[in-house]
């Protein structure tokens, strides 16, 4: 700033304001500021060197400075005029690091939004998923409340044995599978009962609560997990069983009744390789795998 | 008499380029090098030279160098480049034409008395 203040020394005081007027409005870089003012000092000078009075010299600025006219639009002329003078190199750097600065700003104040806002659920896809099976039938129709009841009917896991023909069992291992089925009995009945109706669907929607307040929208695999996942397993209970069930009747010669299960389960396998989630269709396909399968590796015997 | 600064603006390149093709000169030197050559009727604002000049510069019409003077005081020298010459020719290809025109149109009341 000694610099800045030393080229101004020989100046009249009107024409000192006016040169750092016309710098400061320019704005600009101060290596610029500083070529401008010692151009604009050196003018002033030259045209002033012949006065000989300071009375002289002050109104030869004066007249100057009105032919110079407006500091404000003469700084801001400048400046274009300098901007202008850039090299390309420095004009490409300045337009990339504008349009970086912009884009960066649009994707701040897009992204605030996920930092400072609340979620709005706009499409409810367990509405949706519910929706797509129902197809607007009547809830009458609806084998699903009655699985999910023989689920809960079920007194005795049974799933955790294995399903050997009971030829093959000794007579402990006999009395303990009749204690199954005699305590499963009204859960596989009700599954027979339900299965009755022509079709499936599970109510997704009122499975999938958000809790108020909740910030974020759960993911669907969580919620299959803390959901359909124990209705899943309930499947697989239902499933064991009811092959006991199969096996025991075909040991006792009750062939027809036999029958009469395994086609339950097939239906019951059937109703689940609908349109639902696709670990619900898998199931379907264990559901029929393992009722083949005791349909063939059995019926021989 | 006061130009119109329309009518100027548009000589005002070609005004400054026309004297620093026979030399190269500092600001205030140009503004006295235009009222002296012009016989005082032509005054460039002062307000609008140096604008011009910067303008100039950066269309490569002219270029600035940076001298010391006795005093210690820097002063820049401008002088007119190649391109700044070929622009030049251009300009007062155009401006003859200009002129010509014109003292079709006034009769030859434009020409000097």
């Amino acid at each position: 700033m000694a610099d800045k203040d030393n080229i101004f020394e020989n100046l009249p005081g009107c024409a000192d304001t006016y040169i750092r007027l016309v710098i400061n409005k320019m704005g600009y870089r101060r290596k610029a500021r500083l070529e401008v003012a010692e151009e604009l000092i050196d003018h002033f000078e030259q045209a002033l060197k012949d006065c000989l009075s300071d009375d002289e010299k002050e109104n030869k600025a004066r007249e100057l400075i009105e032919h110079f006219g407006d500091p404000k639009l003469l700084a801001v002329l400048i400046r274009r005029a300098k901007k202008r003078c850039r090299p390309l190199w420095q004009k490409v750097l300045v337009r990339t690091s504008l349009t970086v600065l912009v884009i960066v700003i649009y994707l701040v104040i897009c992204s605030s939004r996920f930092f400072i806002g609340s979620p709005t659920i706009k499409v409810n896809y367990a509405q949706w998923l519910t929706d797509q099976q129902k197809q607007g039938r009547d809830e009458s129709l609806n084998a699903n409340p009655d699985i999910e009841k023989a689920i809960s009917l079920m007194s005795k896991d049974d799933s955790g044995y294995y399903l050997n023909w009971p030829g093959d069992m000794n007579a402990a291992e006999k009395a303990a599978a009749e204690e199954l089925l005699q305590a499963n009995a009204e859960s596989l009945n009700m599954l027979s009962k339900a299965i009755q109706k022509p079709y499936c669907w599970p109510d997704y929607n009122s499975d999938f609560n958000i809790p108020p307040g909740f910030k974020t929208v759960p993911p669907l695999s969580s919620f299959i997990f803390s959901k359909r996942m124990p209705v899943l397993a309930g499947y697989r209970k239902l499933l064991y069983s009811m092959c006991r069930r199969i096996l025991s009747n075909a040991y006792q010669g009750n062939i027809e009744q036999a029958i009469q299960d395994d086609l339950t389960l097939f239906k019951f396998a059937q109703s689940l390789q609908g349109q639902g989630l696709l670990v619900e269709q898998l199931v379907g396909n264990a559901v029929e795998g393992r009722a083949h399968s005791t349909t063939d590796t059995n019926g021989p015997k | 008499m006061k130009f119109e600064s329309q009518l100027l603006k548009g000589i005002a390149p070609v005004v400054v380029l026309q004297i620093l093709s026979r030399g190269e000169m500092y600001g205030y030197e140009l503004t006295k090098a235009i009222e002296n050559r012009s016989d005082d009727i032509l005054t460039l604002g002062k307000g609008t030279l140096y604008p011009l000049l910067y303008n100039l510069e950066a269309k490569k019409l002219i270029t600035a160098r940076v001298e010391t003077t006795k005093s210690g005081r820097k002063r820049r020298y401008y002088s007119i480049t190649g391109k700044g010459k070929e622009f030049l020719a251009t300009q007062t290809e155009q401006l003859r034409h200009l002129r010509s025109g014109l003292d079709l149109l006034f009769g030859g009341a434009l020409k000097p008395v």
